[in-house]
């Protein structure tokens, strides 16, 4: 495909931009995700 | 036997009546459909020709003997003849581990969203769920006749896929028939398959679009709940796709009858057909000349409008307008009954606020793919809802399929809705057709850049895919883990109810109240879905005025020996959606004075709830109902 690399570099950029706002940047997995994760996992159990 | 065992098996029922209904039109599917498509297309026709048919019926009658007459008849209609291992053929042929892991994936994500849908019903004023999508079944199946529930407007609203609710509820006699939505989910992953083929993508695409589609929170979190967006989606999908394909008439009129459904579920579904008709005149220059293309835009807009027709005829002639609750515009024209053009404006103010999203200026329009794929809560919708794939990914796909007609068509239709939803309500609910379509061309481009050549460029690609499924996954593990833990414990689900359900003690207590025969229901922010009994409201969450010559529930009270009524219902809650200021106080309307010397008996009395005995009434007229 002619543009391959602008394609590679784009989709790099989105994940990158993606990486520093939500999983980093705000905590969401840290704060959010996990102990919710947790909980569910020990409630079913 | 257990209730939830009971709501399976009628979903299963519907399901089956569904595919009966549908057999009867395989004939007029094209060609160039999947295997899994033709079957998903023919629950879909079976879906909503079954949920018409019924809505007909229950204009006249609505029981669960006539229902389940209806169901039974329709999924006989199975047995002429037998494709059932047909949709899995697909697998079977070739791409043996790539089929199985999408198909594993999609199975596990919708047997927990199954299992969510089975949690008992929980929720805010604000979950339409609660609010009007079950609370018109419930009354439907209640006065054994459907009828305007006068007091929530939006019951009004085109109910293809609220009827089959009903149907479920009727079969199973439970009050929580979300399950269905899950068979709907189903159908449109199905299509996302079929589409992603149809712009270009091979098997290897197909298979990641669904993949993709499933992690999707934006789709996947109203799946098992009363919302019919994924329903609608699907119907809207199914129309384009057949509009775009149509060889001949018959195609062209499975199109309509699929527009009619969308139509007859949500009244977007008449931009919807808009848009469509306009590109089947200007997108699909090869389908023929322009009077040619104009005849078939004709063909499939009128069929659409006759087959939907119903729902609007029906508000026309009990409600005094079509469209109802009805915009200022159509107010001014053909006021509706018990809603008034103030109400109306103030509801138009409402939606235009709720729906303003990021703002409608040409810049807001050129970043709606960023902020929409980053900041979706911008549109009401959950944080990086359609993951990472459509904004990385679709371009690729959009250049790869650019000389591909029929991904032409389909990308115009999508800036078009785009557009139209951009101008209209930014509410992210009603933009999943676009979502599923930029879904399908990045599933396109992600077949490219998986497997091109360079080895960094790939690692990226799969990189970005894994990231963004996984993150999907975890956020519908965060938004629905509750409802899973809710339908497995019984204890869980009552100490939620009690904390998630306002007013929780006092409806349990109206419940239980033995000779409750009518319950007057002052306070507009009440949830009558979650009551038992028949009611009256005074005013409903819209600014309804559900009772002729009264106006407020002090007037209501004023007459409650006449209203015929055995108990009354009055809490404290501010209503947010009613703009008499006098509901934002959240106070009592009945006082200790007010009481004193009337003809209430005080029953039940908390912090935020009273509830009252008309004495008056029940002398008069309870006592056949056994009021103590």
């Amino acid at each position: 495909m002619k543009y391959q690399p602008l394609f590679n570099l784009w989709a790099a950029a989105v994940l990158g931009a993606f990486i520093v706002l939500r999983l980093v940047g705000s905590g969401t997995f840290q704060q959010a995700i996990w102990p919710k994760l947790v909980t569910l996992l020990s409630g079913l159990s | 036997m257990s209730e939830k065992i009971l709501t399976i098996i009628s979903v299963l029922a519907v399901i089956l009546a569904s595919l009966g209904v549908g057999r009867l039109l395989t004939s007029f599917m094209p060609e160039s459909l999947t295997p899994p498509e033709r079957w998903e297309l023919r629950f879909l026709v079976g879906a909503g020709a079954l949920g018409t048919l019924l809505f007909l019926i229950g204009l006249i009658t609505f029981t669960p003997a006539v229902i389940g007459c209806v169901a039974v008849l329709s999924a006989a209609l199975n047995l002429w003849r037998g494709e059932l291992a047909e949709p899995f053929s697909v697998w079977r042929k070739g791409n043996k581990w790539r089929g199985a892991a999408v198909v594993s994936l999609a199975a596990l994500t919708l047997a927990f969203l199954a299992l969510a849908s089975l949690a008992p019903l929980v929720g805010e004023p604000g979950n339409d769920t609660i609010r009007y999508h079950l609370l018109g079944p419930a009354q439907w199946l209640r006065e054994g006749q459907i009828r305007p529930v006068l007091d929530e407007s939006r019951t009004a609203f085109p109910a293809v896929v609220e009827t089959l609710f009903a149907a479920v509820m009727a079969l199973s006699r439970s009050d929580n028939p979300c399950l269905l939505s899950v068979a709907f989910a189903v159908a449109l992953l199905a299509q996302v398959y079929g589409l992603t083929k149809r712009l270009g993508g091979d098997e290897f695409a197909a298979c990641l679009s669904v993949g993709l589609f499933v992690m999707m929170p934006v789709v996947m979190v109203r799946v098992g709940t009363g919302y019919v967006d994924v329903a609608f989606t699907a119907f809207v999908l199914a129309m384009v796709r057949i509009a775009f394909d149509a060889a001949g008439w018959r195609s062209l009129l499975l199109a309509g009858l699929l527009g009619g459904f969308a139509l007859g579920t949500k009244y977007t579904g008449l931009v919807a057909l808009a848009v469509t008709a306009v590109c089947l005149l200007f997108a699909r220059r090869h389908a023929g000349s322009l009077r040619q293309r104009s005849l078939w835009a004709a063909v499939l807009v009128a069929t659409a409008c006759v087959v939907g027709s119903p729902w609007y005829l029906k508000n026309l002639l009990l409600l005094g307008t079509p469209i109802y609750p009805p915009p200022p515009l159509l107010a001014r024209l053909l006021p509706g009954k018990a809603f008034s053009p103030e109400a109306s404006e103030r509801f138009q103010q409402f939606i235009l606020n709720w729906g303003k999203g990021s703002g409608r200026g040409l810049l807001d329009f050129l970043l709606l793919p960023i902020r929409f794929t980053y900041w979706t809560n911008i549109f009401h919708g959950p944080l990086v809802g359609v993951g990472l794939a459509p904004l990385a990914l679709g371009p690729v796909g959009l250049a790869s399929a650019r000389r591909h007609e029929a991904a032409r068509a389909w990308a115009a239709w999508a800036f078009l809705s785009a557009v139209a939803w951009f101008l209209t309500n930014q509410d992210y609910r009603f933009l999943l057709h676009v979502v599923a379509v930029a879904t399908a061309f990045a599933a396109v481009g992600g077949g490219i850049l998986l497997r091109q050549a360079s080895r960094w460029g790939r690692v990226s690609a799969w990189s970005l895919v894994v990231v963004s499924m996984c993150y999907g996954g975890f956020a519908l593990l965060r938004l629905r883990g509750d409802d899973v833990r809710a339908a497995l414990s019984p204890r869980f689900a009552a100490e939620r109810a009690e904390r998630e359900v306002p007013l929780a003690a006092a409806y349990k207590f109206l419940n239980q109240t033995d000779g409750v025969s009518k319950v007057l229901i002052l306070n507009p922010g009440v949830m009558p879905y979650f009551i038992r009994h028949p009611y009256v409201k005074v005013v409903g969450s819209l600014g309804e005025q559900p009772l002729a010559g009264v106006k407020t529930p002090r007037e209501a009270m004023a007459q409650v020996c006449s209203l015929g009524v055995s108990h009354v219902l009055d809490v404290k809650l501010a209503a947010a959606h009613v703009w008499d200021k006098s509901y934002e106080k959240g106070e009592f309307v009945v006082t200790g004075e007010a009481q004193e010397g009337s003809c209430l008996e005080l029953l039940y009395r908390s912090d935020e709830a009273q509830v009252f005995r008309v004495k008056c009434r029940a002398a008069a007229v309870a006592a056949p109902d056994g009021v103590k």
